[in-house]
């Protein structure tokens, strides 16, 4: 056997590209109607959250200090949800509250009681409870200020006088109304130095009916709330901590106000908001104020900003219970002072653009209950495939609290185009080779490649490694251009084989990888048959079968999107004339079906037959103007899926008991946007080991749509 | 006169029971309490309510300019 290996090589090359001298051949696409089905916005999302810092919304600087814009800009106000406000009253006729009140209100300090719960009579505490509702709930209409659920309703529940004194019963009657008039959230700006068992029972039975209570810290200035905040340290009340909140107060620079009390021993359930200072309604004929609206100041007023951020989160996130939305605002708060939970600020100051924002790793849910990482989560798509998936899709990922959020999947969809003039530029030709009698070997240093052949008995006997899927190389140019011998093997990134043939039936075997490392397997099975009528032209009919394992068509869905294993039988006719010695024409047509196994547990479940063709002609001219080089003009359509379709089990959002809703689409993978591909090249060796190549292309290049892109590249080689 | 006094003793102890039982639903007599927590920024002395047995509303207070309360700053004696 003898190997003649040249000197390696070392390759100088320079080169002149001229590209995207044109564009052309736009892309079409499945197009598929987004699946938003989440709670419905309150209103038109629009786009940006400055088009909500209106002058409403910097009249009272505490929406601004929890940065209420961004879910604002989202869509969400705490449309659907009822605050109960237990408080002084509201006045129910304030012209920035009456769009805002819901029936069931009702006044438990007039005697007898009635369901009329605006104020009665002058006082230093009159205005509190329209205050307070103001912070929740004024309205957005362009007047005055506006609250942090401008869209929720407040069901007004009078159990203080308009001196701002409570009567423990009062509480509590107001405690059941709220219950029964289905509140999500309870204002409870008021508190004291104790606290009866039958409040603490109703508190409770808030609780119990899955209701966030907010209560005001207190203003003495000390380091422990109030009693009532202070419920879940006593036995038996230790379950509240996880819906009762207790609200500090902090001023316009983000620090603790001289008077509110502390978090202290409440730390695990208190947190702050704006509190001094707060611009809000008052009612109408209080005396203390000139006008509609006034500041006050104290935790009243951070408590109310607490409880509308509630509403809204309620709003967004219906099926999510009172603890599970109590855990994001402590877990997004905007850390105060000591690092982590303290006794000042304890969580920290609310941040409601925190709180909408999704938190911790988001994954993708089938509907056989299996999860992934969205982040590993990708689709790989082949040429073959065109941009077909490119469209409206859109699904349902979720957070670590398992909210739902809108993902379009246009963002983990990964083109590959199969043209690129950067690998041709980058191409030399290595390839050597060495015969004897019945002994063949070649070797291309280029792709590590080599195929051997030799004879026995008459039967020819051929190993390859990397090689086999291209036919005919086209000298001075890389494997892009070669003739395939299978299209369907055209994308194979590594493989070996074994050939046997016997006079004009060939047999080959084949285990490779479509991906460089070596982890997307398939195998193929060969028959072909020759028929040479003569020395100049001959047909050869191939049968293939190929199985992948992970991919099909060598598209990679990798986990959440994973396909099963993936059959394909294909058919392949190429014919080969050669009217003189120097001039080959070669004409292919490859046709194929492939039958994809879905995985129960991923959210593709279902693949339709796929059926795929390939065609193309070649006009190859050696010995044109000089020795050895060569001239060709190939027209070739891409390898595409001609027919079939995916079936998505996507996500849609959440049902009222918390669990997932699905939807399936349909979605068609047909490439019927890829063109026709032209290249026309030619190569010479224009001194001795010195070769220049010119090279004329016209291809897709693959993306959110199909452009058919111009090139034009000179290249010349010398190997040292 | 021993019977008086028993008659009298237990008259007492009745109309404590009235009281202590019928806590829930009337509603005691109550003292409103301004208890000065300090001047603000500018020189205003701010209260908060401070019901004897109730539980009040948790917002400043200050001294108006007619001699009563208000949360107004804006109407307090110190404007």
């Amino acid at each position: 056997m003898l190997v003649n290996l040249k000197i390696p090589a070392i390759l100088f090359s320079s080169a002149l590209l001229l590209s995207g001298c044109g564009g052309g051949g736009g892309g079409s696409s499945a197009n598929v109607a987004p699946d938003t089905q989440e709670s419905v916005p309150d209103s038109t999302p629009v786009s940006v959250a400055a088009d909500y810092r209106t002058t409403e919304y910097n009249t009272q600087y505490g929406l601004g200090k929890i940065n209420a814009d961004d879910i604002y800009a989202d869509g969400y106000s705490g449309s659907g949800v009822v605050v109960g406000v237990i408080d002084t009253g509201v006045d129910i006729d304030h012209p920035d509250l009456v769009g805002n009140i819901a029936s069931g209100g009702y006044d438990y300090v007039s005697v007898g009681g009635d369901t009329d719960a605006s104020p009665t009579g002058q006082g230093a505490g009159m205005s509190h409870g329209t205050h307070v509702a103001g912070i929740i709930a004024g309205m957005k209409n362009d007047v005055g200020m506006h609250g942090v659920a401008y869209s929720a309703k407040i069901l007004p529940l009078r159990a203080g006088d308009s001196s701002g004194s409570f009567a423990s019963s009062a509480i509590e009657n107001s405690i059941d109304r709220a219950i029964s008039q289905n509140a999500k959230v309870i204002n409870a700006s008021f508190g004291g130095s104790s606290i009866s068992t039958a409040l603490a029972d109703k508190w409770k039975l808030a609780h119990t009916n899955d209701i966030i209570t907010v209560h005001a810290a207190g203003n003495d200035g000390g380091s422990n709330p109030l009693l009532g905040a202070q419920l879940p340290l006593h036995s038996g009340y230790e379950d509240l901590s996880s819906t009762l909140i207790a609200v500090v107060a902090t001023n316009s620079s983000n620090t603790i106000t001289s008077y509110s009390n502390r978090c202290g021993s409440a730390k695990n359930w208190c947190m702050t908001a704006p509190g001094d200072g707060i611009y809000s309604t008052v009612a109408v004929d209080d005396n203390n104020y000139a006008s509609n609206y006034g500041t006050m100041s104290g935790t009243s007023m951070a408590d109310p900003h607490v409880a509308g951020a509630a509403a809204v989160l309620r709003g967004k996130w219906p099926s999510k219970n009172a603890a599970e939305i109590v855990t994001i605002l402590y877990d997004t708060a905007t850390d105060l002072g000591a690092a982590g939970i303290d006794d000042i600020y304890g969580r920290g100051l609310l941040n409601l653009d925190n709180a909408l924002f999704a938190q911790g790793v988001l994954t993708i849910s089938t509907a056989s209950g299996a999860s992934y990482s969205l982040v590993d989560s990708s689709i790989q798509v082949a040429s073959n495939m065109g941009n077909s998936l490119n469209g409206l899709l859109s699904m349902s990922v979720f957070d670590k609290y398992k909210r739902d959020y809108s993902f379009d999947m246009n963002g983990v969809i990964h083109y590959a185009s199969e043209s690129g003039l950067v690998d041709e530029l980058n191409y030399s030709d290595t390839n050597y080779s060495s015969a004897t009698d019945d002994l063949q070997l070649s070797v291309n240093l280029q792709d590590n490649s080599a195929k051997m052949t030799t004879q026995l008995n008459e039967v020819n006997v051929g190993f390859a490694h990397n090689t086999l899927y291209n036919s005919e190389n086209i000298s001075g140019f890389s494997k892009q251009y070669s003739l395939f011998d299978n299209a369907y093997l055209s994308q194979l990134k590594g493989s070996s084989s074994i050939q046997i043939a016997k006079d004009n039936a060939t047999l080959e075997l084949l285990s490779g990888y479509w991906d460089a490392d070596n982890e997307q397997a398939i195998k193929e099975v060969g028959v072909s048959f020759l028929n040479d009528f003569n020395d100049d032209f001959y047909i050869k009919a191939r049968l293939s079968y190929l199985e992948e394992d992970e991919t099909f068509l060598s598209n990679y869905f990798s986990n959440a999107y994973k396909t099963g294993k993936a059959k394909t039988h294909a058919l392949s006719l190429t014919s080969s004339l050669k009217p003189t010695a120097n001039l080959n024409i070669i004409a292919q047509y490859s046709q194929g079906n492939t039958q994809v196994d879905s995985l129960s547990d991923s959210v593709i479940s279902d693949i339709s037959l796929l059926k795929s063709q390939y065609y193309s002609a070649t006009v190859l001219n050696k010995n044109v103007y000089f020795d050895n080089d060569a001239l060709f003009f190939s027209l070739k359509h891409p390898l595409q899926i001609t027919q079939g379709s995916l079936n998505l089990s996507l996500a849609n959002g959440l049902n009222a008991d918390d669990s997932i809703s699905f939807v399936d689409r349909r979605i068609p993978i047909t490439a019927s946007a890829l063109s026709n591909e032209m290249s026309l090249g030619y190569a010479a060796n224009y001194a001795k080991n010195s070769q220049a190549s010119v090279l004329l292309n016209r291809a897709n290049v693959l993306g959110s749509s199909i452009q058919l892109e111009n090139q034009l590249m000179l290249k010349m080689t010398k190997k040292f | 006169m021993r019977l008086n006094r028993s008659i009298k003793h237990l008259s007492l102890i009745i109309i404590s029971l009235f009281f202590v039982a019928c806590s829930d639903i009337t509603k005691p007599i109550d003292t409103e309490v301004y208890l000065p927590i300090g001047m603000d920024k500018d020189g205003c002395m701010r209260y908060r309510l401070k019901p004897t047995t109730q539980m009040s509303t948790q917002v400043i207070i200050y001294k108006s300019i007619n001699d009563g309360y208000t949360p107004n700053k804006n109407t307090s004696n110190c404007r």
